[in-house]
């Protein structure tokens, strides 16, 4: 939703950026939901009857009704009041892909039952539900642009319970930032599949069939690649581990494509870096002004992938032309997990 | 939607229509129930809604039902049965949510409508009961997957609770405005006295047991069941079966009203879409707004469409003791001999006893003798005389079976022929004596005619022709005749007798102080009586507390209900390690430090060593659940977690 100018800065002014706020009364906006208006109505309309019969028992429920209204009113306000939301992470992904950032919710202990919804305009809300727990995560997706850092915008909370005739809601702009690497290409500049967690086992599985060493099993390793003979000998879990890591080093480099233009040369060293680390070999980074020695594993993969996210990237790029994540996306994790 | 939201719809809804009960006839709301509940019967938030031919078709089929009851669209049942059907049909229409807060608005609306016909005590309980379940099923829209219905009926409990103080406030203090257009609907099924008066014509009503109206008597003395004649209407025209009113030329006639009096009794009539009121001999009105007729007898000034009192004194001074001329020809009139319905033998037999006695006290007693000396028999399914010819002929020569109606027909007919003026009036005789509430409670069944004779220099005098025949209609308390051919279960146990007057009473303080609640008056008054503030004496206080005494269970029913809404919930386990560990660190969340149970119990102990023994009270029994729950121990974790917060807080104040 965009909003007038004025409002924006207004807005900005009074809901200050941060990592973590506590909902309070400066922040939350209450006004009747479209029911609520339903609701009024209804009231008016018992009223006549009330007047027009002059019945005590339907001027009883029409002042029943519209105390009721007001009560309404303070309890979504409090279902809102003391909620505290802090952004857990807002995890990396290839650029145009939605990326998930999670948030989580947290209400006191004397805070009342609530339902949170977020979501970045009105029509397209994820809910949180706090009705017995006091803590819940939710993620928001957001959809990227570009490669680079993005900065997801303003965020809106809202929520109706208990009754939904009234809307209580607040918009709170985090100063959080996540990292979309750039789109990766492989050499015939065909768009690689972003590589979700079954095509990297197949592939991990196919291509790496020697056996290499054991080692401690940790959380995320196949089942299949328990070496479960150690198990019962040893009673400590190993995994076997795959891969030919003596194999001689690679090097990429800006050079290696040249005659592309910068952004598919950067796509085209992001496809071959998911390539190499899947394949678990060791391999070095070469950019202009920028290199990174030979590794392998998880850790110098995102150095990689970080280092061509950034390379001679406009930081506030991807600002603008930002937009929401489409609805297509809510509740599910996006199949673009790095 | 989820199933949990459209089982409570289905729950309200069928409250809803319940509340219409007794309003609607029984088939008409059946049917709703049925239609409504075809769709609430899928219980899925996927249906297909029926085409529009078979909606439209439902519909009509609707409308026929109504109109096949004999209910006219523009009487105030015809409009309710309409919104009735349009609100049991909407919800075959349910798909969106969008649908079913409109089918929760047209409740609620319903609900509304449904007080233009009872306000009783029990329908507003009822409406209430249906209201909080609307709620709930606003609640439960709005708790998505993970609540339960119970946690929404709690909230909305909750919710009715806080708004309910300010609604009183409201109530008591917000004036009333007068009606901003009339409405000009008629009711239909009103039962009750008319204005004429066949023989057979009260039959009907002496089956019934709807109220008719209730007395209360103050500085006054009740009278016994035998005096306890409500006059109604004064029926001096006679064509030979009915009896009706006199020319309404001759019918208002002002009487002075009485100012000072001893003691005074309050009707608070029924409504009963007609305008007469019943009283007792003599009276005279002290407050309410209501006209005098000719003949002692009063008619509201506003149709009764509902709930009216009216205060009266017992006055004998203003008794009438000449008889015009104009009046003594209506009442001695008597159809010719060439009328259909001119009762030869009754008034050869009245002229023959003219004959016979000079005094016409001698007479009079020589007539009532008569209906105990003969084997009359009291009977409220006589053989049909209504349209038979003569009549009252067979009637009193022939059949003798009959009740009120005949004997008083058939004896003012007999005086008349021996030419003593006299009427036949019709209102209700007796009414139960309820003495929880101490006040006269006349139902329907109450329903009566009697007959006035004129006696020179004496006035009108009462004479009851069915008292000489069944004596047991006229001094009892209860209506034993009616209650002998259809006895009602209650009546074998006294307990149920009991209650029976206790809830009868609580009714009529409900009717005569909630529902014929007067703002202005009551203000006027409450400021009154704050200026002229005393602080009662122990005597007061105590004739105070025992006015209350038919309130005593109230309180009861109160502390129950806000116990159930204010109960503490037991916490789950990982809430209870929760608190505990925000009590540590205030500032971390439980995902930044995920303990296990023992490290918590670790840093508790360095942090609180005084509390040792508690720390230790609580987390091998929650440990022991945790890790061994098929071994859980029988006590609650829910005291030993309360008494070890409660520690922990005050040993962080002290320190």
């Amino acid at each position: 939703m965009q909003l007038p100018g004025f409002l924006q800065r207004s807005l900005a002014a009074r809901l200050a950026a941060s990592g973590e706020v506590t909902l309070s009364h400066k922040r939350i906006f209450l006004l009747p939901s479209k029911a609520g208006w339903g609701f009024i109505v209804l009231l008016l309309l018992v009223f006549l009857l009330a007047v027009n019969f002059q019945n005590s028992m339907a001027y009883a429920l029409c002042f029943w009704l519209a105390c009721l209204f007001v009560a309404i009113i303070l309890r979504t306000f409090s279902s809102l009041r003391g909620v505290q939301v802090r952004v857990v992470a807002c995890q990396p992904c290839f650029a145009g892909d939605v990326a998930e950032c999670q948030l989580h919710l947290r209400r006191s202990h004397s805070g009342r039952a609530t339902r949170v919804e977020t979501g970045w305009n009105q029509t397209d809300m994820t809910a949180a539900e706090l009705l017995d727990e006091s803590e819940s995560q939710v993620s928001v997706y957001w959809q990227t642009r570009k490669r680079g850092h993005y900065h997801p915008g303003r965020l809106r909370l809202q929520s109706r319970y208990p009754s939904g005739l009234i809307t209580a809601w607040t918009w709170i702009d985090f100063d959080w930032q996540g990292i979309a690497y750039p789109k990766p290409f492989s050499r015939g500049a065909q768009p690689l599949q972003a590589s979700s967690g079954k095509s990297t086992s197949a592939s991990a599985h196919t291509a790496d069939t020697e056996f290499s060493h054991l080692r401690p099993y940790q959380p995320g390793d196949s089942l299949k690649r328990i070496h479960w003979p150690a198990y019962a000998r040893e009673g400590e879990l190993m995994s076997r581990h795959f891969g030919t890591p003596s194999q001689e080093p690679d090097w990429l480099s800006w050079e290696q494509f040249s005659g592309h233009e910068a952004e598919t040369r950067l796509s085209l060293l992001c496809a071959e870096v998911l390539r190499l680390s899947t394949e678990n070999r060791i391999f070095g980074l070469r950019l202009p002004g920028k290199v990174i020695d030979k590794a392998q594993g998880e850790g110098h993969r995102q150095h990689c992938l970080e280092a061509l996210a950034l390379f001679e990237a406009d930081t506030s790029s991807d600002e603008p032309s930002a937009a929401p994540a489409s609805s297509v996306w809510h509740g599910n994790t996006p199949a673009g997990g790095v | 939607m989820t199933q949990r939201t459209l089982l409570m719809m289905a729950v309200a809804q069928s409250l809803t229509l319940l509340c219409l009960y007794g309003i609607l006839s029984a088939s008409l709301v059946s049917t709703l129930l049925i239609a409504s509940l075809w769709r609430w019967s899928r219980f899925q938030s996927q249906w297909q809604r029926p085409s529009l031919l078979l909606r439209l078709l439902l519909a009509i089929a609707g409308g026929a039902v109504i109109a096949l009851q004999g209910t006219s669209f523009t009487t105030l049942e015809g409009m309710s049965g309409v919104l009735a059907l349009a609100f049991a049909l909407k919800s075959l229409e349910l798909v969106s949510r969008r649908d079913a807060w409109v089918v929760g608005f047209c409740g609620l609306f319903v609900l509304s409508v449904s007080f233009l016909f009872s306000q009783s005590f029990l329908q507003v309980l009822l409406v209430t009961l249906a209201f909080m379940s609307w709620l709930a099923a606003f609640v439960s829209f709005e708790q998505g997957q993970s609540g339960s219905a119970l946690q929404a009926y709690r909230t909305s409990a909750k919710l009715l609770g806080m708004s309910l103080p300010i609604m009183l406030l409201c109530y008591l203090f917000f004036p009333r405005l007068p009606p901003l257009w009339s409405m000009p609907m008629q009711r239909t099924g009103v039962t009750g006295i008319s204005d004429t008066l066949s023989p057979g014509s009260i039959a009907s009503l002496a089956q019934s047991s709807k109220l008719a109206f209730r007395a209360q008597f103050t500085g006054m003395p009740v009278p016994p069941p035998q005096q306890r004649y409500w006059r109604g209407l004064v029926l001096s025209r006679f064509d030979g079966t009915t009896w009706a009113q006199g020319p309404a030329a001759f019918r208002r006639l002002a009487i002075p009203l009485a100012t000072v009096s001893q003691g005074s009794y309050e009707i608070l009539m029924s409504p009963t879409e007609q305008s007469w009121l019943f009283v007792l001999e003599h009276s005279r009105l002290s407050r309410g707004d209501a006209l005098p007729v000719a003949d002692e007898t009063w008619t509201s000034r506003e149709r009764l469409d509902d709930l009216a009192s009216f205060s009266f004194v017992q006055d004998e001074r203003y008794q009438q003791t000449t008889l015009p001329d104009w009046q003594r020809q209506l009442d001695t009139y008597l159809p010719g001999n060439n009328a259909a319905n001119s009762n030869p033998r009754l008034v050869a037999f009245g002229r023959q006893l003219a004959e016979r006695y000079d005094s016409s006290q001698a007479l009079i007693n020589a007539v009532m003798q008569s209906y105990r000396q003969q084997p009359f028999y009291y009977t409220l399914t006589p053989p049909a005389y209504d349209n038979a010819p003569n009549g009252l002929d067979r009637f009193y020569f022939d059949e003798r079976q009959g009740f009120c109606g005949h004997y008083a027909s058939s004896l003012a007919v007999i005086l008349r022929a021996a030419g003593l003026p006299s009427r036949v009036i019709s209102g209700y005789q007796g009414g139960e004596w309820n003495a929880q509430g101490q006040f006269i409670e006349v139902r329907q069944s109450s329903a009566h005619a009697w007959v006035e004779v004129w006696i020179e220099y004496q006035g009108w005098r009462r004479l009851d022709p069915t008292a000489m025949v069944a004596p047991e209609r006229i001094n009892q308390d209860r209506n034993t005749l009616t209650d002998t051919e259809n006895p009602p279960f209650a009546s074998h146990l006294p307990f149920f007798l009991e209650l029976q007057q206790q809830w009868s009473s609580w009714e009529f303080l409900w009717q005569q102080k909630v529902v014929n609640y007067e703002q202005a008056s009551a203000t006027q008054g409450l400021l009154q009586r704050l200026k002229q503030f005393t602080l009662p004496s122990t005597d007061q206080l105590a004739r105070a507390l025992l006015d209350l005494k038919p309130w005593l269970p109230l309180p009861l029913v109160l502390l129950l209900a806000l116990g159930w809404l204010w109960q503490r919930r037991p916490r789950s386990e990982a809430t209870m390690l929760n608190l505990l560990r925000e009590r540590l660190s205030p500032t971390q969340t439980a995902i930044d430090n995920a303990q296990t149970p023992e490290q918590l119990r670790q840093q508790l102990l360095a942090a609180y060593p005084q509390l040792r023994a508690d720390i230790q009270d609580f987390f091998s029994p929650l440990q022991q659940r945790l890790y061994q729950p098929e071994a859980a121990i029988s006590s609650s974790l829910q005291p030993r977690f309360r008494r070890l917060y409660a520690r922990l807080r005050r040993a962080k104040k002290s320190r």
